[in-house]
């Protein structure tokens, strides 16, 4: 399996001197999905908006196969790489459910005809054509969830990445989520505190502390180790605790 | 509940807007209504200060407008009133301070009443056309139509983020309104150094938002352009709407139908 996303010794600290990231190095491999976890302020968000450009890198590198994340090669890289922010709000800011999911392909250039068509088939994609012509504020919190991801797959991109994407749903909606997660192709880079989930879906589990690697593999290797996670501040998943 | 959680539930309601779009108002070009929009607002404006007769006729436009659009006039009173105020503020000084007499239909009546009854019927058609404007025509379709009447980007999206996001952050102002509330023990006011503190977090979490939202435009490609204006199709019925009503504001002022 080849590497689609590669980090090399990132760093990265916020203006008031917070270090959010430090030297870190990982890489993701092509087609599967990656679940990073740590408590709050381990630096997974901030990791994650790396990945697109939205921050780059003050130290070090992000590669997206051989092209490197910088201010040049933004408009390829977010080609290439979704990001479904966690507040569905500040992803759907458009009039119209549809408007909202044609905003990307509409600025990569695409002809009306073919934006109709990317539309339609990101909103079937997650299960919700009959609300192209929705205002975004009247939809409850899962279907905005949803409409947040239909939003990234119009474009096409090859990798998905999700900041929270369960935060806020209730189990019925979560069900579907992580269902529709599990139906994509993508390469999918999945920062949450829904740890059943990660053991869900996930391939490979990070835990990250205090903006660093603090332990990598499988999900069943990371979610056996109580130990570690207790040090970093979680716990183990309850389908793990509990059977 | 807290007054101020109520006034500011009130305002959530009245921004909170669905357009009928099954209305024959619905379905006009808004190009059409907002040029006939602008022209009807520009020709009650340019009537001197002392009409009040000559303006009647102009009433025709918005009762138009709301039968067609079958907007309820309570909706429409409910958005007229909060800016009612203004205009009462703006001429209620008239009557105190133009002590002169004007003639109308030879009977003699103060100047200053007059005036202000002007300002009060000007206002009530201007608003009332405004708002039948918006609600009768959804935000994209008027972004649009602003986007093809060479409206700068930088204006369109200024009013496209404020109908899109104004609703959300009355809600931030409700949910800080009713934690102050709920700890406030029954005390009246805020009290200024409180109010401040609350304004100043509205305003940095407004920030926030504005940043994430920025992130998010930026990830899917935005250069700038929000608004794409090639998606409306003008027919012959917009045609006829537009001249007939232009006619129409023109005749009136002109004296071209007679007058009361």
């Amino acid at each position: 399996m080849t590497t689609h996303i590669d980090i090399k010794n990132l760093s990265y600290s916020y203006p008031d001197g917070t270090a959010a990231l430090k030297s870190l190095s990982l890489s993701f491999k092509e087609g599967q999905t990656h679940a990073l976890i740590g408590a709050n302020g381990a630096g997974k968000s901030t990791l994650l908006l790396h990945l697109n450009g939205t921050v780059l890198p003050q130290c070090g590198s992000v590669f997206i196969r051989d092209c490197e994340v910088s201010k040049k090669t933004l408009y390829k890289v977010r080609q290439q790489v979704g990001m479904v922010f966690q507040n569905p709000d500040d992803q759907l800011f458009m009039s119209t459910v549809f408007d909202d999911v044609a905003f990307g392909p509409s600025n990569m250039g695409m002809k009306e005809e073919m934006i109709d068509e990317c539309v339609d088939s990101a909103l079937n994609q997650v299960g919700l054509k009959h609300l192209a012509g929705r205002h975004p504020t009247h939809l409850s919190t899962g279907e905005k969830k949803r409409i947040s991801i239909a939003t990234v797959l119009a474009m096409e991109p090859d990798i998905l990445v999700l900041d929270e994407p369960s935060a806020g749903l209730d189990p019925g909606a979560r069900r579907m989520l992580i269902n529709l997660l599990k139906s994509f192709a993508h390469t999918k880079i999945i920062a949450t505190h829904d740890l059943d989930m990660a053991l869900d879906t996930a391939d490979t589990v990070t835990l990250l502390y205090q903006g660093e690697i603090f332990a990598q593999g499988s999900p069943v290797e990371i979610f056996n180790d109580r130990k570690k996670l207790e040090q970093c501040g979680l716990e183990q998943p309850l389908s793990i605790s509990r059977y | 509940m807290d007054k101020n959680a109520q006034i500011i539930s009130g305002a959530i309601e009245v921004l909170h807007r669905n357009v009928d779009t099954g209305t024959p108002a619905a379905s006009l070009d808004p190009r059409a209504k907002i040029i006939v929009t602008a022209v009807f607002v520009t020709v009650v404006v340019s009537y001197s200060k002392y009409s009040v007769l000559d303006l009647l006729p102009y009433f025709a436009f918005p009762l138009f407008l709301i039968v067609i659009g079958s907007i309820s006039l309570k909706a429409l009173f409910k958005r007229m009133l909060p800016a009612a105020v203004f205009a009462v503020m703006v001429g209620i000084a008239n009557p105190f301070l133009d002590p002169n007499q004007v003639v109308i239909n030879n009977y003699a009546f103060s100047a200053g009443w007059v005036s202000f009854l002007s300002i009060l019927i000007r206002f009530s058609l201007c608003a009332a056309a405004a708002f039948l404007l918006i609600l009768t025509t959804e935000m994209s379709r008027i972004n649009m139509a602003l986007k093809y009447l060479g409206v700068p980007d930088v204006f369109i999206n200024q009013m496209f983020f404020m109908e899109r996001y104004i609703v959300l952050l009355a809600d931030e102002a409700l949910k800080i309104s009713r934690a102050r509330a709920a700890r406030s023990f029954g005390k009246k006011g805020y009290g200024i150094t409180v109010f401040t503190n609350i304004i100043t977090n509205l305003l940095l979490r407004t920030y926030t938002r504005a940043e994430n939202i920025f992130n998010a435009m930026q990830s899917r490609g935005f250069t700038g352009t929000l608004v794409r204006g090639n998606k409306l199709k003008w027919k012959l019925y917009d045609t006829l709407f537009l001249l007939s009503w232009i006619i129409f504001f023109l005749s009136v002022k002109f004296n071209l139908i007679g007058s009361f």
